[in-house]
């Protein structure tokens, strides 16, 4: 069953009991107390006969029961404006001293709600927050004492053992219908939230997986700048002494084409992001390293299929001329020379089931 | 009606089942005091249940990437002798090796967190969604649910940041939880560290406060929960000058084991799970003597089977924790740290061969 059809039962179920309520007098009642009287939790837990026939109608949950049909109708103001009557008429069995503040703070609640309802939904959340100030009716129990506070600011109600049940009972109950109102109220936005943190953490697993390698002093390269209220991951990055592998194919002629496996340093560059970061392009200056040739410096493209780097490096033989190599890196290299042998592999798959067919 | 307690974890490597004996630690001490009937797995309208948030795979995420592509360059580097410009290879090779390495797991989460704002912003992500998740959820099951957050260490800044951004400054349209609106019911910050590694909001001018610092305050209730001997939270110590009654400091001296850093240190101490079990039953769930008594209990209870090598210990901490205290250095933090949990594992060690 769900929790607010639950909420709704208990309800209309401590409603039917308050009637009998005198043939259930003789059953065991907790002395009210300002957390049986205040806390939500504990109100909850109060019996038909606990509660009392002529308070029913002001139970929180009756309340959110009487104002069911509205919402169910979308007429969050006239259920809004159940729940301030009722407060209103609950108010004045509070201590004198507060009745004024309170009926206050009801007044400008109606006011502040139904300007909120008439917003536009992208201005509501703000409005809610800033103005209406939601949590203002949420009630605190104080850490060292028990009491309960209302209206938990620099101002607040403290509600305490000794303060009269009936007198507890009229500050906290408004509060805790209103309160459970006001956060039904805004139920879309939270959902609204938590989609939008979701996929945002979606493209941050994408561009941690996606994206083109950082080494540390790349990584805090990339956060400099960054405001730290910014929520998106980079759609574009710097590169900067990244080493890596690659294959220099080199040589003269064609006939003479080596291949030479080297270290490979990106000095600098710089890389823009598309698709979700499953595409990429970028350009980068490099060094190449191996163990029998002198260092040669070039270029790397970065190309956004198949995510590999294609480039051109320039370094001076024994003669002191200039010879240069296609550079290319590891994964790329596999998947261009790895075709042939992949060809070779087929006709030789469909040659063999020619020879068994005969 | 529904109460949630979120956990947030500290430094060092966390694994997917981390909260199960911080769990099972609350739970113990609920039982203390007969509450232990309360908790729920699930969500539930009439239970507490407790939440793990996890942020530790965020860096984990990081460190291997660094670590796949690093090995196999380091291996050909190696096995070529080339002569790269710089010795970067060890800082390769090295990179993810945490999990064998305690020291470097703890000591990188902080650098990570506090200096490479690519990893702060994809932690505070990965927390905001959880925490906005989970009040969600709640919110669900009773629209009066109670929401609470305990934190630990590194969680205490992960905690207050990913907080004080979803309550002023969320993504665009993200704005289900602004401070005004919505208020948790209690934060707990335990070995708080959120001071000494704040950027910005900083957390004395932000809205991760109660009600009675700024009206507009995210938590009901907040609890700072720092040990005498805990070098953690000595740098820059979290002390405003709040006077609510919505905002308690809680003092523990009482040395169990010798990590008084660990989170379960924290939570087996009386003076710090009375307040947080009386945060989700209610002030009255703990009578003010039940409470006395298991405070005295604990306090008089025997601590390490090394009482020698523990006294020796505790000396060492109190003149640790009173030379770094009130520096401002985040160094002063990694280092002191780093050699707290270093001692912490050299103790242990020599114990467990014998006083």
């Amino acid at each position: 069953m769900p929790p607010i059809v639950r909420h709704l039962t208990r309800a209309l179920l401590a409603l039917a009991a308050a009637s009998i309520a005198p043939l259930a007098a003789a059953r065991a009642q907790r002395t009210p107390t300002a957390a049986l009287d205040c806390r939500p939790q504990d109100v909850r837990t109060l019996t038909a006969v606990e509660i009392g026939a002529e308070w029913q109608a002001y139970y929180p949950d009756t309340v959110r029961a009487r104002v069911q049909s509205l919402l169910d109708a979308g007429e969050w103001t006239a259920a809004m404006g159940t729940a301030i009557d009722r407060a209103r008429d609950l108010v004045r069995k509070a201590p004198a001293a507060q009745i004024d503040r309170y009926r206050d703070e009801l007044a400008g609640l109606e006011r502040d709600f139904r300007t909120l309802v008439a917003l536009p939904p992208d201005r509501q959340d703000r409005f809610r927050a800033d103005v209406l100030r939601a949590a203002h009716w949420t009630l605190t129990q104080n850490p060292a004492t028990g009491a309960i506070s209302l209206f938990p600011d620099a101002n607040r109600i403290a509600v305490t053992d000794e303060v009269p049940s009936s007198e507890r009972r009229a500050l906290c109950w408004p509060a805790i219908a209103i309160a459970g109102l006001l956060t039904e109220h805004a139920a879309p936005a939270r959902d609204r939230t938590v989609e939008i943190l979701t996929s945002l953490a979606h493209r941050w697993d994408s561009y941690i997986d996606e994206s083109y390698s950082q080494l540390p002093w790349e990584l805090a390269l990339n956060g400099l700048g960054r405001s730290r209220r910014t929520w998106e991951p980079p759609g574009h990055q710097w590169v900067l002494l990244h080493p890596s592998l690659g294959v220099e194919v080199a040589g003269l002629h064609r006939d003479d084409l080596v291949r030479v496996d080297v270290a490979v340093l990106e000095g600098l560059g710089f890389l823009k992001y598309y698709k979700g970061y499953s595409r990429r392009l970028g350009l980068t200056g490099v060094a190449t390293f191996s163990s029998d040739r002198p260092m040669a410096l070039g270029g790397y493209v970065h190309l956004w299929f198949p995510q590999a780097k294609v480039g051109y490096v320039d370094r001076p033989d024994t003669t002191g001329k200039h010879r240069g190599s296609i550079l290319v890196s590891i994964d790329l290299y596999d998947l261009l020379t790895g075709v042939p042998t992949s060809l070779k592999e087929a006709k030789d798959a469909a040659l063999a089931l020619r020879k068994t067919r005969k | 009606m529904a109460r949630v307690l979120m956990l947030v974890h500290g430094m060092g490597v966390h694994g997917a089942d981390w909260a199960t004996d911080v769990k099972a630690d609350i739970v113990a001490a609920a039982q203390t005091f007969g509450l232990d009937g309360g908790f729920s797995e699930t969500l539930d309208d009439d239970a507490v249940t407790l939440v793990p948030i996890s942020y530790d795979a965020r860096f984990r995420k990081w460190l291997d990437k660094w670590g796949n592509d690093s090995r196999e360059l380091v291996s050909f580097i190696k096995k070529n002798s080339i002569k790269v410009p710089a010795n970067i290879v060890g800082w390769l090779e090295n990179v993810d090796a945490t999990e064998n390495n305690f020291l470097w797991s703890h000591v990188v989460d902080v650098i990570l967190y506090r200096f490479f704002d690519l990893v702060t912003t994809d932690v505070r992500v990965s927390v905001a969604k959880d925490i906005a998740q989970t009040w969600r959820d709640a919110l669900k099951v009773d629209p009066q649910a109670e929401v609470s957050v305990l934190a630990h260490s590194l969680g205490t800044s992960v905690t207050h940041d990913t907080l004080a951004l979803l309550a002023t400054a969320p993504p665009p349209k993200a704005t289900g939880f602004l401070a005004g609106d919505r208020r948790l019911a209690n934060v707990f910050m335990v070995a708080n560290v959120g001071r000494i590694l704040e950027t910005s909001p900083q957390v004395f001018d932000s809205v991760i406060c109660p009600p009675s610092v700024r009206a507009n305050g995210y938590c009901g209730t907040m609890f700072n929960v720092r040990h005498d001997l805990d070098p953690f939270p000595a740098p820059r110590p979290f002390k405003p000058g709040w006077g609510g009654d919505d905002f308690v400091q809680i003092r523990t001296k009482a040395v169990r084991e010798f990590n008084v850093h660990d989170f379960q240190h924290y939570l087996r101490d009386p003076r710090v799970h009375v307040p947080l079990l009386r945060s989700l039953f209610g002030f009255d769930a703990i009578s003010p003597a039940s409470a006395q008594e298991a405070m005295d209990a604990y306090e008089a209870a025997r601590g390490s089977t090394c009482p020698e090598r523990l006294a020796a210990f505790v000396q060492d901490c109190r003149q640790r924790v009173q030379l770094i205290e009130d520096s401002s250095d985040v160094k002063t933090l990694i280092s002191a740290g780093a050699h707290f949990l270093a001692d912490v594992q050299e103790i242990k060690a020599a114990c467990a061969g014998g006083p």
